[in-house]
């Protein structure tokens, strides 16, 4: 078994979901996304955030707004849009349920 | 000691090492046309660079003056190439491959009947060597459009040097009908821009490793050309060249002309020899041949003077392409010209010979004439003798 792949198939699987957690509250430029992400080991390059973000915009789920930076180029700043958030309730509910069998799975004696 | 350039990045200033800068802008190329396949690939790419830019902010703030090839290095493999990225695309695409591979497979097995199995390994292996490859013009190693490098690098045999006496020869041979070809594939194919495209060139599979190596390799020789020594040599050979064929060319260039307005002028009885040849059309022909010759060779002073000081800005595409037509199509009204005034001397041989047949008739006509009126004579004299001694 490649634990290796299997690990980076897991962490790929929640990616969507955490980048919808780090902007459920307040909107997030690309530098902060990466650098939270970076921090969880949840990517190793960073280009890979910008597809999935793309995506997400044009799925609805996100949309973003231009902000000029003092701090160098203009910033994209990212936020959950209001179908963004039905779809982060119902990823958490689906989350809860997952979390739960996997410490059943765990904990049970076979 | 390295050439520095600036560049600016959405309203900043960085100063960047001439290699760095050429393989940073590989990088964006190869984002650039990795996505492009894609819906929102543009604004993807464009992301990426606002990226770039601002990873360089940040040197810039910890006092990095001038960004150099190991920076970029770091920035790229932080941001990853476009494969790696792009995990979902590049699996479909795989996917595709082998699809597109099998169905070739199969089209070499339903012509199998009529090869012998060898014709169709052959075949086969020919169809497999091209199938994986794709024709670009190479920009690394041109004199004109970079076409035969590239027909080198994708039928995978031969120097290009033998593809280009190859395309001399032919031009030598048709009257420099044999460029057009040349041309036409010059328009037709792609330039390798991206370090994918070079790899798809050479029949590589362009997976993540091999994009990374080609791009990290192959940037040393994609500089300028101005800084390397061939370039030294070449820009002293051209500038050589140009000392001593542009005072040649302008001196040509101004007796043609000179000659073009006088010189039909002057040319005694040209009109009755025009009209009485070839119904006036040569005159039109005379006309458009100078002007071929007056235009090529300002075309070819236009050219050496550019290439003397090359830090003009380079022509467009378009341009040069207008400019090699013009020259063609000068050409074309030279070698018209010069068919016709064949066929104008012909014609005036001719027209001089039947003269002189014609005069020629003429007097031996007369001789016989005086011939016969002296005979005449002669026997009226003799029958008077005759008729006298009779008496």
């Amino acid at each position: 078994m490649n634990i290796e792949n299997t690990k980076s198939q897991m962490r790929k699987g929640m990616l969507e979901y955490c980048i919808m957690l780090l902007l459920r509250d307040r909107p997030c430029y690309a530098n902060d996304i990466i650098s939270k992400l970076k921090e969880a080991e949840m990517i190793v390059v960073e280009g890979t955030l910008y597809p999935l973000l793309t995506r997400l915009k044009k799925d609805g789920v996100l949309r973003y707004e231009w902000q000029e930076s003092t701090q160098g180029p203009p910033r994209k700043y990212y936020a959950l849009t209001e179908e963004g958030h039905e779809a982060l309730e119902q990823l958490n509910q689906s989350w809860r349920e997952l979390t739960t069998t996997v410490t059943i799975l765990q904990n049970t004696q076979l | 000691m390295k050439k520095n350039i600036q560049i600016n990045l959405y309203g900043t200033l960085y100063n960047i090492d001439e290699d760095a800068y050429s393989l940073l802008q590989e990088y964006l190329e190869s984002m650039k046309s990795y996505f492009s396949r894609q819906d929102g690939g543009e604004e993807i790419a464009d992301d990426i660079e606002h990226r770039v830019a601002e990873l360089l902010w940040e040197k810039k703030q910890l006092g990095v003056e001038a960004i150099d090839y190991v920076v970029i290095k770091e920035i790229i493999k932080k941001i990853g190439n476009p494969a790696e990225i792009d995990d979902d695309v590049q699996s479909e695409a795989e996917g595709g491959g082998e699809r597109n591979a099998e169905s070739s497979y199969d089209k070499g097995q339903d012509t199998s009947s009529s090869f012998t199995k060898d014709a169709n390994e052959a075949y086969n292996k020919i169809k497999g060597h091209f199938s994986n490859r794709q024709l670009y013009r190479d920009p690394k190693n041109k004199l004109l459009g970079g076409v035969c490098g590239g027909l080198a690098t994708y039928i995978g045999w031969g120097d290009m040097v033998f593809y280009r006496v190859i395309f001399i020869l032919m031009c030598l041979f048709t009257n420099i009908g044999g460029f057009i070809p040349y041309l036409i594939m010059w328009i037709i194919i792609p330039e390798a821009r991206t370090a994918e495209d070079r790899l798809r060139q050479r029949g590589v599979e362009p997976t993540p490793e091999n994009i990374n190596n080609e791009l990290l390799n192959n940037t040393m020789y994609a500089q300028p050309q101005n800084s390397s020594a061939s370039g030294c040599l070449k820009g002293a050979f051209f500038c050589l060249l140009g000392m001593i064929l542009v005072p040649v060319l302008f001196v040509l260039f101004v007796v043609v002309f000179v000659f073009a307005v006088l010189g039909i002028a002057t040319i005694p009885n040209i009109d009755e020899i025009i009209n009485a040849t070839s119904n006036g059309q040569l005159g039109l022909e005379i006309i458009m041949g100078l002007v071929g010759v007056v235009v090529l060779i300002g075309l070819l002073i236009f050219a050496l003077m550019r290439r003397l000081n090359y830090s003009k800005n380079p022509l467009s595409k378009t341009t040069v392409y207008t400019l090699v037509v013009i020259g063609l199509l000068c050409l074309w009204m030279i070698f018209n010209l010069k068919g016709s005034i064949q066929n104008l001397a012909n014609n005036i041989k001719e027209e001089v010979m039947t003269e002189r047949l014609t005069a020629d008739t003429d007097t031996i006509q007369g001789m016989e004439e005086i011939v016969d009126e002296d005979v005449a004579e002669e026997l009226e004299e003799i029958k008077d003798t005759i008729e006298e001694m009779k008496e």
